[in-house]
């Protein structure tokens, strides 16, 4: 039952890996895995936050991670990336262990993250706020700072960059403004192309489109899959099922600090175990005693609802 | 006037009226005016008041408090006039017991004077702590306190020599901000602001108490050590430039003084418009995002808190100086928040709003303290002792610079020097 696919080996040129033929369970182990993690455990209080047996998360392809509210997603990000300390657990990042490594040398190492509540710095400017995304500048080293001979030639060519990611983001026109000017759905844009400067192996999206108009929203999407035809890895988390579907390539459910499924789109919209994270029924029913027609529907509505009401949120303002 | 100018507008307000701002401030101006400030507040009550007035009757749907507007004009007319006659007559007649020129004379000399240099440095130092990286010390005394004993200390204590000496004074500070730093650095910003307060106390108390007095001095402090420092003084004459006059003394510590103000500019305004001044911006702004890219936060506060650690030292080192005595109740922490209210003055995260500030907050706090001295002093002073007697008034320009520092940041609460739109930021 269970296909194992040749381990691919991405990079820009090669063809992205196919993970279609991978048995859709939980933790299920990838051909090429750029993240993995075994017993990721987080209790606030009483409430595991986050409990994940088993995750891998494949290199160069977009994989999303979805669930309901407070199922432990932005959590898992903040562990990952040494932002919070877990109970127990350990996980590597191209076979380094990322345990109680602090989050900037995790940045350094190629796992860059943004935040759900987006954290723009207020009081710089919009180009400002870009530059300092750039690593490896000589001008933030103490003693060559005073000399601009040093790092000049480095932060021109830091700044060209800069441009070409806000001309891309559509943020050109705010360049000079105060970062904390701008809109909502504007310091999202800001938040994910500064990450973009690090220049990031893999990069993880907390809720990039939160807030995004839907029309930039279309371009987004473009920019997130070249982001992987660059040979990037996408990890992001969203409520919005058309992102999801439009564009992973495999997608991963968390409910209630677990992992309860993984698939491709389609195998995973169709999952009893997904429609049964998001409605929170059928708790105390074996999952194959139940009619699977009935449970299929059920997701259907389910999961549409659960698109509608999310786009809602996100396009109040238009008609 | 009317309200049939006034535009229309698309919904009915329904909101309840509200006392418009301007209106409440020239009340609190006016009576300011007339009582703590000399005067000096009047002319602002005559402004807002006009403000108020003007924004009410744009829109008297919205606004009330005509009447607190008025009362802060007739207030702040009353008070402007009493400045008026009083500038007037004490310029140019002797029919007061003031002598504003001699009053204008003093807050001049003070403003650019030894005491003004002393806090200049020491909030250039917390410029680089609170203006651009938010770490909230409130032990820059402390820092002074070793910058002064490093060097004393060292002269008189264990007789090493002057220059040596100078070296372990610019040493300390950075020993010091090390170790604060270590520990509380990793931590919320009010970790550091308790350790330096409490760090800066002990160290004043240390310096002061009798059982170490044999190597620290006790409570009279050590004296003897600036033999050096003004031998190398070039003057031989008082300095009088009409305006202002210093001692032969004086003249040197202020030439040394303003230099070493220069240098530490020089140094802050490069370091910060580099890439580092721009990682301690981003630090103050959002630590958590700073670390989402890559930076070592801990190590960049660090540097700062070393950096501005060493101004606050080489202000201490200054004080140390020019008055060729250190004593522990110059280190107390006044001397911290008066460093901070001229920061504030000032501008904070700006490069020459630490300085300005200090001229200003000398400035005034001399001016007012000659102006209040002469003004309750003889048989017949011009305020009379029920309102406020000689040793009193002393203490009322404190109070006024208070005021002064409160009406300060809520018209203007980026400083002098400061960005308003910066300010507007935090209004969203
Ligand atoms: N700092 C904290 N202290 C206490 N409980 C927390 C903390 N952070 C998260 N939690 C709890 O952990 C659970 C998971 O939260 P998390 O933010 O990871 O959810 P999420 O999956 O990102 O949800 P959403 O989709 O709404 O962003 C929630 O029940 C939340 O209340
Ligand atoms: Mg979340």
């Amino acid at each position: 039952m269970s296909a194992d696919t040749e381990p691919a080996r991405p990079s820009a040129a090669a063809p992205r890996p196919d993970l279609s033929g991978l048995e859709p369970r939980p933790g299920v182990p990838k051909p090429d895995p750029i993240v993995k993690g075994d017993g990721i455990r987080r209790t606030f209080g009483g409430l595991a936050a986050v409990d994940v047996e088993h995750i891998e998360i494949q290199r160069g392809v977009i994989t999303a991670l979805i669930g309901p509210n407070g199922a432990g997603k932005t959590t898992l990000f903040n562990l990952l990336t040494g932002f919070d300390m877990p109970d127990s657990g350990e996980w590597s990042f191209n076979g380094t262990s990322l345990q109680r490594v602090a989050p900037y040398k995790v940045a350094r190492l190629g796992m860059v993250r943004t935040f759900q509540l987006t954290k723009v710095l207020a009081k710089l400017t919009v180009i400002e706020n870009m530059r300092l995304g750039a690593t490896g500048q000589r001008g933030e080293k103490f003693w060559s700072a005073a000399l601009p001979f040093l790092w000049r030639s480095q932060e021109e060519s830091n700044t060209r960059r800069a441009d070409d990611l806000l001309a891309r983001f559509k943020l050109d026109a705010k360049r000079e403004d105060f970062a904390g000017s701008l809109s909502g759905g504007q310091r999202k844009l800001l938040e994910m192309a500064r990450a973009l400067m690090v220049d990031p192996e893999l990069i993880m999206l907390d809720e990039p489109m939160a807030g995004v108009n839907p029309a930039l929203k279309q371009s987004l999407l473009g920019h997130v899959k070249s982001l992987r035809d660059e040979g990037r890895t996408v990890l992001f988390v969203e409520h919005d099922m058309d992102m999801v579907r439009d564009i992973s390539d495999w997608v991963i459910v968390m409910a209630q600090g677990q992992i309860v499924a993984e698939g491709t789109p389609s195998e995973v919209m169709s999952n009893p175990a997904v429609i049964d994270a998001y409605l929170g029924a059928h708790h105390d029913t074996d999952l194959t005693e139940l009619d699977e027609h009935e449970l299929e529907s059920e997701a259907e509505a389910e999961l549409d609802h659960e698109t509608s009401t999310a786009s809602d949120e996100h396009r109040k303002d238009a008609p | 006037m009317s309200a049939t100018t006034h535009e229309p507008t698309t919904a009915p307000a329904l909101r309840p009226k509200r006392t418009h701002p301007a209106a409440i401030a020239s009340a609190v101006l006016g009576v300011a005016g007339l009582t703590l400030t000399a005067g000096i507040a009047s002319p602002f009550a005559l402004w807002k008041g006009k403000q108020a007035i003007t924004a009410i009757e744009a829109d008297p749907d919205d606004y009330e408090g005509r009447g607190l507007a008025n009362l802060g004009r007739v207030l702040g007319l009353l008070g402007t006039v009493l400045l008026v006659t009083w500038l007037v007559l004490g310029l140019f007649t002797n029919v007061l017991p003031v002598d504003i020129g001699q009053v204008f004379k003093t807050a001049l000399n003070q403003a650019l004077g030894p005491n003004a240099i002393v806090f200049a440095l020491a909030a250039i130092g917390l410029n680089v702590h609170f203006g651009y990286t938010g770490l909230l010390n409130f032990g820059q005394a402390g820092f002074m306190a070793v910058g002064a004993y490093g060097l004393a200390v060292s002269v008189v204590t264990f007789d090493i020599g002057f220059w040596p000496a100078v070296g372990i004074s610019l040493l300390a500070p950075v020993l010091l901000a090390i170790l604060l730093g270590v520990p509380t650095l990793r931590l919320r910003a009010d970790y550091l602001a308790i350790a330096t307060i409490a760090t800066a106390e002990i160290l004043r108390l240390t310096f002061g108490s009798v059982e170490m007095s044999d190597t620290l001095g006790g409570s009279n402090g050590l004296t003897g050590y600036a033999g050096t420092f003004q031998e190398l003084n070039p003057f031989e004459s008082r300095l009088d430039l009409g305006f202002v006059a210093f001692s032969a003394r004086d003249t040197w510590s202020v030439l040394v003084g303003w230099s070493m103000v220069a240098i530490c500019l020089l140094i802050v305004w490069a370091l910060m418009r580099s890439p580092w001044g721009r990682v301690l911006r981003s630090i103050r702004e959002d630590e958590d995002a700073v670390r989402s890219l890559g930076k070592n936060v801990f190590a960049y506060k660090m540097q700062a808190l070393v950096l501005g650690g060493v101004f606050g030292g080489l202000a201490g080192l200054f004080l140390a100086l020019k008055q060729a005595s250190v004593v522990p109740t110059d280190y107390s922490t006044n001397v911290t928040f008066f460093a901070y209210t001229a920061l504030l003055i000032g501008g904070a995260a700006r490069v020459l709003g630490p300085v300005v500030g200090a001229m200003i907050f000398w400035f005034l706090i001399s001016g007012l303290g000659s102006f209040l001295g002469q003004a309750t002093s003889g048989i017949d002073p011009l305020v009379p002792t029920w309102i406020m007697d000689n040793t009193q008034s002393s203490l009322v320009r404190f109070i006024a610079t208070g005021l002064g520092l409160m009406l300060l940041m809520i018209f203007r609460p980026q400083g002098i020097f400061g960005d308003r739109r910066e300010i507007a930021i935090d209004e969203r």
